[in-house]
């Protein structure tokens, strides 16, 4: 479960994001709506949906951006996931499973390139590894998503928030919440 | 026939997507000692004893058992005592509560575990990299009922507490 100082901090960096949004459209202008390549590290938190042996954990990787129109523009991300172990009734502990996942995203941006706000929606691989007999097996996955992205400087910083499935058998999957924060830099 | 194409996509994909949305991984512990040998430890001093695996008992899982679609992880917590000399033992399965040799009889599930002279702690983590048979073991599972066997070497051993940890899969 997110914590309420967990919450505030979301809720904080959002604010922030948002003021700086207003104050700096027109260097963002500058670096994403002239842009069409970028590149940046992610990283954040994940919240397990509906699985009882993980606990929230962290997300983290690498995100590329290629601008195919001023509305849509594709996203290879790599991302990992780690989660805390879940707990036994006498204490033990349950090791979580563990995510590295290869996407690609289109996000869809309504006010063009040099707008921030975004929607998304991906398909990828990840290889899931479940401790134990089940091992380690390559899955389809898909997210959902919205996003931020503000120009601080020579940088762009971009907070989303998305919706992860991965599919681990027939009408079987793993969900994860990742709320993560970028900063991409954009080739000009 | 453009708009259609893209609709009958978008439908085949939210059905996909929708089907793997609605399910929930669960976690169900049993105390085999207490459920399955009426509280008094499982004792290998003859070879080897058994308890019976109900996981129907469990209220929650028998409203899920119809509905799983994949047995995640099985692992086992174990306090295991000694007659005083350092053994081995081995855990096996089987639909039959009655085997008379489970050594050869049954499905093995973890092999040649050592237990020292004063004992050990087994934890879930140990256990789950012990496990072969997981195949079959799933199966064993969906169906909700099935027998554990443990098999001692020489000496015999004395499980104080065992706890079965399974985690499912459940399409709603």
């Amino acid at each position: 479960m997110i914590g309420r100082s967990q919450r505030q901090t979301i809720a904080a960096a959002f604010a922030l994001l948002l003021g700086l949004s207003l104050i700096s459209s027109d260097v963002q202008a500058s670096i994403m709506g002239l842009a069409r390549y970028g590149v940046g590290p992610v990283g954040g938190y994940n919240l397990p949906v509906g699985q009882a042996d993980a606990e929230p954990g962290t997300t983290f990787g690498m995100r590329g951006r290629y601008s195919i129109t001023p509305h849509l523009i594709m996203e290879p991300a790599l991302e990992l996931l780690r989660n805390g172990s879940a707990s036994t009734v006498t204490g033990g502990s349950i090791p979580a499973p563990s995510i590295n996942s290869f996407g690609l995203n289109a996000l869809i941006t309504p006010g063009g390139r040099s707008k921030s706000v975004y929607f998304t929606l991906g398909l990828g691989l990840a290889s899931l590894d479940v401790p134990g007999a089940l091992g380690s097996s390559r899955e389809l996955t898909y997210n959902v998503g919205v996003g931020l992205e503000v120009g601080v400087g020579p940088i762009a910083l971009d907070l989303s928030p998305r919706f992860l499935v991965v599919r681990t058998a027939d009408g079987a999957s793993r969900k994860h919440l990742t709320v993560v924060l970028g900063a991409n830099y954009y080739f000009r | 026939m453009r708009s259609l194409r893209i609709s009958t996509t978008m439908v085949l994909g939210t059905a996909l997507l929708t089907g793997c949305l609605v399910s929930d991984t669960q976690v169900f512990e049993y105390d085999v000692i207490r459920n399955g040998n009426f509280g008094q430890p499982l004792d290998t001093t003859a070879g080897f004893d058994s308890a019976l695996i109900e996981l129907n008992r469990i209220a929650a899982f028998e409203e899920s058992q119809g509905d799983i679609k994949l047995v995640d992880r099985v692992g086992f917590e174990a306090t295991i005592a000694t007659a005083g000399a350092a053994s081995t033992v081995s855990l096996y399965f089987s639909e039959s509560p009655d085997l008379t040799d489970p050594a050869q009889e049954a499905t093995p599930l973890a092999m040649d575990l050592p237990v020292p002279t004063n004992g050990r702690i087994l934890t879930y983590e140990e256990s789950e990299a012990l496990l072969v048979n997981f195949g079959p073991l799933q199966a064993a599972i969906e169906n909700g009922e099935f027998t554990l066997y443990v098999v001692s070497g020489t000496g015999g051993v004395q499980f104080t507490a065992l706890n079965m940890v399974v985690t499912i899969t459940v399409g709603l």
